[in-house]
């Protein structure tokens, strides 16, 4: 009997068979890319105090913790209430100014009201921040007003939020926006606490 | 012959009727089957073996036509897409310039940039703020045209593409100024850029539709004519400037 041709041959393979050969190909591919190494488990990298962090459109260093009892003029909500204050110095890298940016979280901090800043005022002056400026980086005093039993922390472990440049799905624009994983830091840093308190 | 009664004869052919003959009474039987008839064709039938090409590689040929389309197919929307211009791109916003001196006429509201100075400290209220960089204060006439609007995008841009909004350090009351037709009104805007940038800049105006973007809005843009010898002095000079308050103008 006359053997068939090689296509003819290859050919009448079911699809299946090609499927099954395509998958192990890539899984091949995929190993000798490095694919199949143990990745480590996803977490937020420490980084020492005064280094610059990237955070999207911002650059991050954040510098010292503080609490104060009395910013006068600025009053917090609750008579007694005294601040807890992150000053770290933000450098806007995007190409606009930014709205305010609020890149740091206090999440181990007791007796704050909120979870994102109440005030975000800038040093030079005691102004509230509105905008920063490209390439003008400022000095920028990060307030929570807290309660006055709270503990004051040593340290403080402070989170580095980060944003994306990436198409808004809604105007399909691009823009800046949080995080896909909005609550994973892209660092932390670890400063002392100055207790300022009078 | 004829008939009694003066009647025509009866027709040959008629005859009076008979008795039904035994012999050819209808016998009832049961219907017997017979297996149907196929119709004979027009045509000759032979059995199909199989729908496909019997050429060797027919099979393959057809498979390989399909991968090539559907990479034809992903290639011309790849192309499509890369040449497509993106949204950005597609809502960028109308810009309309002029230069110091001219009158910029938007839809809405004409531009008319008057002059433009620089300063290392800004003093407002009895407060003095100084800078980075270099404040620079642009004196602006703004006029509504049709109906009252406010003018609430302004912003330096330098030659990167870099924008700087004006300055929320001190008030900034023409910043969403409410004009009215026929009432124009001149005030200064003050912008704090840094000192590398101060000698190439354009101020923009605008009436956005969308806070922190102009997507397809109107937007003025006049060319600030700034030197470097004029960014030193301005930086080199601790004398505390102050925005002129907006004021009716003609």
């Amino acid at each position: 009997m006359a053997s068939r041709p090689l296509a003819a041959r290859v050919a009448a393979l079911p699809l299946r068979w090609f499927g099954i050969g395509a998958g192990v190909l890539a899984l091949g591919v995929s190993g000798f890319a490095g694919g199949l190494n143990p990745v480590a488990a996803p977490g937020t990298p420490q980084v020492q105090p005064s280094a610059a962090v990237d955070a999207g459109p911002v650059k991050v260093t954040v510098l010292v913790g503080r609490v104060v009892s009395d910013l006068s003029p600025i009053k917090p909500d609750e008579d007694g209430d005294r601040w807890f204050m992150v000053i770290a110095t933000i450098e806007v890298t995007a190409n606009d100014s930014r709205v305010t940016p609020d890149p740091l979280r206090v999440p181990h901090v007791a007796g704050l009201l909120h979870k994102k800043p109440d005030r975000v005022l800038l040093s030079r002056d005691g102004t509230d921040v509105d905008y920063l400026n490209p390439g003008m980086p400022e000095r920028v005093a990060y307030l929570w007003e807290q309660r006055p039993d709270a503990p004051v922390p040593a340290t403080v472990e402070v989170d580095i939020l980060g944003e994306t440049y990436r198409t808004n799905s809604l105007t399909g624009g691009k823009e800046w926006l949080p995080d896909d994983d909005a609550d994973q830091p892209r660092a932390t840093v670890q400063v002392p606490v100055q207790d300022k308190r009078t | 012959m004829s008939q009694p009664g003066g009647w025509p004869p009866p027709p040959q052919a008629w005859a009076p009727p008979q008795p039904w003959p035994q012999a050819v009474a209808p016998q009832w039987a049961p219907p017997q089957w017979a297996p149907p008839v196929a119709p004979q064709p027009a045509y000759e039938q032979r059995p199909i073996r199989s729908h496909r090409d019997p050429r060797p590689g027919g099979r393959l040929g057809h498979r390989l036509g399909v991968a090539v389309l559907l990479v034809v197919a992903l290639a011309a929307g790849a192309l499509l897409s890369r040449y497509t211009p993106d949204v950005d791109s597609a809502q960028r916003p109308f810009i309309r310039t002029g230069h110091i001196g001219q009158t910029v006429t938007l839809p809405d509201f004409t531009i008319r940039v008057r002059s433009v100075r620089g300063a290392a400290v800004l003093s407002q209220s009895g407060a003095n703020h100084d800078t980075g960089g270099v404040w620079i204060l642009v004196t602006v006439r703004l006029a509504a045209l049709h109906e009252p609007v406010s003018v609430g995008y302004m912003a330096l841009r330098d030659a990167a593409g870099h924008t700087y909004r004006a300055s929320g350090r001190v008030n900034q009351l023409l910043i969403g100024w409410r004009l009215q037709p026929g009432v124009p009104v001149a005030g200064e805007v003050a912008f704090e850029v840094p000192v590398a940038v101060a000698a190439n800049l354009a101020v923009r105006f605008a009436r956005p539709t969308q806070e922190d973007f102009l997507r397809m809005d109107a937007v003025g843009e006049v060319p600030l004519s700034i030197s470097d010898s004029q960014v030193r002095g301005w930086k080199a000079d601790s004398t505390p400037a102050s925005p002129a308050a907006p004021a009716v103008t003609s």
